[in-house]
């Protein structure tokens, strides 16, 4: 029984009723992602490929040769000829990866791709996949978007010699569509987790068993007293103090820790030090966090310092691929890389141990089998011994225990950075494997990336059939811009619940099958009857409807025919039910919508009215739906960051919990440091994101010296945030070429000033990092064709240099705001492209990350004239574009 | 062979544990046999030198660490990462075997016996019933008890003991921790039986199925030091003394002065097989003996019989006489048998029958038809 479990917990004295608390709150966590695992079974996804041209397929060779070279000189002494590793370098048929034109991919699409290890050149049949028409992938390149296949997709031989079937192959060839076979195993592994914290409490988990339990008892926390500091060694620093105090609570707090900082603030340092000194405590520790920049950061600090230092506290294991781990610096250390250098080092030496004695003899014979028969037992033995491993959230998975579900003897601590975003579920996967937990973010920051067809799906649970289509078309038709729908009933029940939802919000509706309510006919907006008096008042109802739900298979040339002349083909024409607008849809993109808006009420308040317009308007029907949706959103949307200070909302509880309502306000003020001083930003940058998002905490206070630490003599730019008014002329979607231009205007001002000027101090020979950000892919794809122009680098996707020969001044990283958070660069170049529509720019998270990246210089390009005026919608985009700290000047000095 | 059997009880405790269950690992072991061919000492340096020479002396001492966690060394100096073997660490090294904790739902299955040295017979991991499970069932009106039981003090005695096999899977364990609290679980039963051959260690053994839904089949043997208390004579005297209607002491002085164990014979008592073997089997009683438990009843095979006293002697030693008369005879072969017969006695005096005496017993004995053996001879004048 689940029970005796609970009745583990040391402070358990009602192991009954912690069970069913733990199991109210868990469990909809645990259906949310059953359903979604289905959902992901029905989506598979896709991606469009073309040849590489013979200049990329020259890169593609080069950089390959670059990652022989750099993991040969990783792997130290040269060994024994008969034992020496000779790289084998796959073969096959590299193809570029890219957007389907009528489609344009997400980053996570291609993030899927470069991850897969098998794809297909064919979509499955029903739900299986033909095993003829698997693809292995042999290599990849992440920063190409180019995979090294085995074969070329579309060229294998049919083994039908239907020539239909051959006539569909061709078109798919012709398509050049490529296809993944959905990989559901992170969903099942954060399932898995959920399941297994809920049915198997042991006493080492109790602390994660509180988050669900109302009577959890809280130990107050006793800062322990750190003797000799590693990285904050000057206290006079600004903000070293809370960094010290952070670390302190975190050596000693019994269960969690929190660390919210802004950026630029010095968490990385703070983890660092807390890291060093959990080493020194001989702890282990766990650091995950949601990108690969943020894990290697921490790592490269580490062992930066321990070079220098010449102490050795920790020995990294890096779980991840060498093409996801983003620092040079971490490369040696990614687990497979150290396993196979030390492995075969550790043969030669069995093989002939010299400097050994034979009193060795005998543990060297019980060692020599074990290696010879595989590097399983020597790589367990380095993942035991090291005192800090470490990946992403979802990288840790590949963790060989916990891929194979073996039970991990548990991490001392583990520390999660990044923490806003990450979801309870992707928390817990690594969570369940250590004792106590250091949680660091910023709640400002971005949100968990959400799944939206994941929602859709667990939507589609809650309400769906006849009743979704109900309120679908009762919420279009009560919009301000009404949109008419015809509905097929198959019964009286669902027409008088139709009639009903109309009435209530004073709709005029029309049964068809009610000859007497014909006359209401001009009057309606929602049309409903059975599917045989549609088709016989085809031409009676009105042309320009614009939904027709649940209509399919019906014969109705004559009403097409109006509607044609009224408005072109209807919206709902010859689109199948599923991939037509429908109400899981509807809410699906306004629940995240409203996530992200949540600290900017006033913009979120449109859609909130929206999804109570989508509810039915029956107040019992209503509140059960309200209580379902409630109860997703608590589940998929919110940060275990908010989680922990301020809960996921109660869903009418009446006991409180951490996942209601957060930890206990004194039990979070032991627990959590706050880190206000930044040290990244020109004072002038940090300034508009200070007042507009951190005000209300006092954060992002300007560390002393800060100004000073930024000068640099770039004539270009007469104040520190600029914008850059580029009134938009193009009319294309998420693409603004006007933009584009000036950023690589922009551009070239600072190359041609970065090539003879160097940066200060200790950095000299390093080169100059520029980041060019915008909010949209579309934009991004055409930012990377101006860059590939301009850099000569027509392989490069997402990082670009210019220099001469082997000197290399400027550093380009493009990416999407999304993408960058937790990097920074010494300038930034944001296009905003948005014009005549907030868009999603409006999320005051997102812009906190776009606007807080930049060390010396950050510019702003986009319509600022429409942001600032009053048909820009948005609050804070008009906030933004009339900010004072943001200037039009460009240095006078260029103008000369 | 004294064979004895009790059937004994066993509890079944579900409880949240820390349990080092045995895992093949040379990685690990081979610092265990580094350790124990250095004088029971390591040191980073040594693993390098010896072992892992490709490694970092960082990641040695982080080796050693890891091992001084599994509790299979001891820090001598933590400062410089000089470590010692331990004593687990020395069961580690014999069993080529380490022991991994793992902390999870596990059953013991524990004998409280004084004749089974590790009360806990066997003990597996448990799929904790999913938590929905319990929730529905509590909806449905089943009775749910969240108080749960104290875990037994014999659990308890276990932590950080000695590591041990279980008796049906083999598997080397140690319990490291159990919570304070858990359910008790089906009880069963298992047959212990004692063995104990002269000139030899006491065997005991369990057998039978442990009762739960995965039928464990245990027969599996304990030797050694079992019964401290008690000798092989000690108990076999208690054991025929408890058969026999003789007394402890009777059975001690035969020992003592003739050196062997044996029971007064009564040759009335006796039939004609115990006469004639001086042995006989006992029918032991339920008996308690002191400090090893009460024995269901028994058979003590093979009892040597010792006569009574000397009458009893004269009694046996005649009525033998005949019985060896099974054809026909002369005075010359009786008394070669009756050599034989006195040869039995060699603690006693009995005096064999002379032929002729045997004779005027025969003819008083006409009927008897075995008498027709001497009687006929002695017609025919063989005798004379």
């Amino acid at each position: 029984m689940a029970i005796e479990n609970y009745l583990s917990l040391p402070r358990c004295d009602n192991p009954l009723r912690i069970l069913k608390e733990v199991h109210a709150q868990l469990e909809p966590y645990r259906q949310y992602l059953e359903r979604a695992e289905k959902a992901f079974h029905a989506a598979a996804l896709s991606i469009g490929w073309r040849q590489p041209t013979d200049d990329e397929l020259v890169d593609l060779k080069e950089r390959r040769d670059q990652r022989g070279k750099e993991l040969s000189s990783s792997q130290g002494k040269q060994r024994r000829r008969d034992r020496k590793v000779t790289h084998v370098i796959p073969v096959g048929h590299w193809i570029m990866l890219e957007s389907i034109s009528s489609k344009p991919e997400e980053d996570q699409v291609f993030d899927a791709f470069l991850d897969a290890m098998e794809i297909y050149d064919c979509p499955a049949e029903g739900t299986r996949w033909p095993r003829e028409r698997s693809i292995s992938v042999e290599d990849r390149d992440v920063e190409m978007q180019a995979v090294l296949l085995s074969r070329i997709p579309g060229t294998q031989r049919h083994s039908t010699s239907d020539p239909k079937g051959m006539e569909e192959e061709q078109k798919e060839v012709n398509e050049r569509v490529l296809y993944l076979r959905p990989d559901t195993y992170s969903l099942r592994r954060k399932k898995e987790a959920i399941s297994e914290l809920k049915d198997r409490p042991t006493a080492e988990r109790e602390a994660l068993i509180n988050l669900a339990n109302s009577y959890a008892a809280w130990p107050v926390v006793h800062p322990h007293e750190v003797g000799q500091w590693v990285f904050l060694t000057d206290p006079a620093r600004s903000g070293a103090e809370e960094q010290r105090d952070f670390v302190q609570i975190a050596l000693k707090s019994p269960d969690f820790a929190l660390l919210q900082g802004p950026p630029g603030s010095g968490k990385t340092t703070a983890i660092c030090e807390l890291i060093c000194q959990l080493a020194r405590q001989g702890k282990r520790v766990l650091l995950v966090a949601s990108t690969h920049v943020a894990v290697d950061n921490v790592l490269e600090k580490i062992m930066e310092w321990q070079d220098v230092a010449g102490e050795k506290l920790v020995m990294p294991i890096r779980i991840g691929t060498d093409n996801r781990v983003s620092s040079d610096a971490v490369k040696p250390w990614i687990l497979h890389r150290v396993v196979s250098s030390w492995c075969e080092e550790l043969k030669d030496f069995l093989d002939n141990p010299v400097s050994s004695t034979p009193r060795g003899d005998a543990s060297r014979n019980i060692l020599h089998p074990s290696v010879q028969k595989g590097a399983d037992d020597f790589q367990n033995l380095l993942l035991e011994s090291s005192n800090l491993v470490c990946g992403t959230t979802i990288g840790i998975l590949q963790h060989p225990a916990i891929k194979e579900g073996q039970r991990l003897t548990p991490f001392d601590v583990m520390i999660i950075d990044e923490a806003s975003k990450t979801t309870l579920p992707e928390f817990l996967v690594p969570a369940l494997h250590a004792k106590r937990w250091v949680i660091v973010g910023d709640r400002r920051q971005l949100s968990p990336y959400v799944e939206e067809q994941e929602l859709r799906t667990n939507l589609t649970g809650i309400c769906h059939g006849t009743k979704a289509d109900r309120l679908l078309s009762a919420f279009l038709a009560s919009r301000r811009t009404p949109q008419f729908s015809l509905l097929a009933v198959d019964n009286d029940q669902d027409g008088k619940r139709i009639a009903d939802e109309a009435r209530a919000r004073e709709l005029v509706s029309v049964n068809l099958d009610n000859p007497d309510e014909h006359q209401s006919i001009p009057f309606a907006s929602l049309f409903y009857g059975c599917p045989e008096t549609i088709e016989a008042l085809q031409t009676q109802v009105p042309g320009d409807l614009e939904h027709l739900i649940g209509c399919e298979g019906l014969s109705l040339d004559d009403w097409r025919a109006r509607r044609k002349a009224y408005l072109g083909p209807p919206s709902g024409e010859n689109q199948s039910q599923t991939d037509r607008n429908n109400w899981a849809e509807e809410v699906a993109w306004r629940l995240i919508r409203v996530h992200e808006l949540r600290e900017n009420v006033q913009e979120a308040e449109p859609y909130h009215s929206d999804l109570a317009a989508l509810l039915p308007a029956n107040s019992t029907e209503r509140n059960e739906l309200e209580r379902a949706l409630d109860r997703l959103r608590r589940v998929s949307l919110p940060s275990v960051l908010e989680i922990f200070q301020h809960g996921a909302g109660s869903l009418g509880w009446k006991q409180k919990t951490v996942l209601t309502d957060g930890l206990p306000p004194k039990t979070l003020s032991e627990r959590l440091v706050s880190l206000s001083f930044q040290h990244r930003m020109h004072p002038a940058i940090s300034a508009f994101p200070r007042e507009r998002f951190y005000a209300s905490e006092g954060l992002l206070r300007d560390a002393t010296g800060m100004e000073a630490a930024r000068q640099w003599d770039f004539p270009r730019y007469k104040h520190r945030a600029l914008w850059l008014n580029v009134p938009r002329k193009s009319a294309r979607e998420n693409v603004c070429l006007e933009e584009v231009e000036t950023v690589i205007s922009e551009l070239r001002y600072f190359a041609d000033w970065a090539r003879s000027s160097g940066k200060p101090n200790s950095a000299q020979d390093q080169p100059w990092e520029v980041a060019i950000l915008t909010f949209y892919r579309p934009q991004e794809r055409k930012l990377r064709e101006r860059l590939q122009r301009l850099c000569r680098q027509h392989g490069r996707t997402s990082s670009f240099t210019l220099g001469d020969g082997d000197r290399i001044w400027v550093r380009i990283t493009l990416a999407t705001v999304d993408r960058y958070q937790g990097q920074e660069a010494d300038l930034v170049l944001l296009s905003f492209v948005k014009s005549g529509s907030a868009g999603f720019l409006n999320s005051p998270n997102r812009l906190n990350v776009a606007l807080t990246r930049a060390r010396y210089q950050m510019v702003l390009i986009g319509d600022r004239s429409w942001m600032a005026s009053k048909y820009c919608r948005s609050e804070l985009l008009r906030d933004l574009a009339t900010s004072p700290h943001y200037h039009h000047a460009i240095g006078w000095e260029t103008k000369r | 062979m004294i064979t004895l059997k009790r059937i004994v009880q066993v509890q079944s405790f579900e409880c949240s544990a820390t349990v080092a269950v045995e895992q093949e690992s040379a990685a690990f072991q081979c610092l265990a046999q580094l350790a124990a061919d250095f004088e029971g000492c390591i040191t980073p340096q040594l693993v390098q030198k010896e072992l892992y020479a490709p490694l970092p002396l960082h990641a040695c001492q982080l080796a050693i660490k890891r091992c001084v966690d599994l509790k299979m060394f001891d820090w001598i100096d933590q400062q410089q990462h000089i470590a010692q073997l331990t004593d687990l660490g020395e069961v580690m090294v014999k069993n080529s075997r380490i022991l991994i904790p793992q902390q999870d739902l596990w059953r013991f299955y524990l004998v409280d016996d004084p004749l089974v040295p590790n009360p806990l017979v066997h003990l597996e991991w448990v799929k904790a019933e999913p938590a929905h499970h319990v929730v529905s069932k509590e909806k449905k009106g089943e009775k749910i008890s969240g108080a749960g039981d104290a875990t037994p003090a014999l659990l308890k005695d276990l932590v950080d003991g000695q590591p041990s096999r279980s008796l049906a899977d083999r598997t080397l364990r140690q319990v490291r921790d159990v919570s304070a609290k858990g359910k008790i679980h089906k009880s069963g039963t298992l047959e212990l039986r004692l063995d104990w051959a002269p000139e030899s260690q006491p065997r005991v053994s369990l057998s039978g199925t442990l009762q739960d839904t995965k039928k464990i089949a245990l027969d599996q043997a304990m030797t050694g030091s079992l019964l401290p208390d008690w000798t092989y004579e000690d108990l076999w005297i208690e054991l025929a003394a408890a058969a026999s209607d003789s007394l402890i002491e009777d059975i001690w002085m035969i020992r003592e002065r003739f050196g062997h164990l044996a029971i007064p014979g009564w040759f009335d008592t006796l039939d004609s097989q115990e006469r004639k073997s001086f042995e006989k089997t006992l029918e032991t009683p339920e008996i308690g003996l002191e400090s090893i438990g009460i024995f269901a009843p028994s058979m003590l095979q093979q009892v040597s019989l010792f006569p009574g006293n000397e009458t009893e002697a004269q009694r046996w030693c005649e009525w033998l006489q005949f019985e060896q008369v099974t054809n026909y005879v002369t005075p010359d072969q009786l008394r070669d048998q009756a050599q034989k017969v006195l040869g039995k006695f060699p603690f006693h005096r009995p005096q064999a029958l002379e032929p002729d005496a045997m004779l005027a017993q025969a003819l008083s004995r006409t009927n008897d038809p075995a008498m027709r053996h001497i009687l006929a001879p002695a017609d025919l004048g063989l005798w004379s």
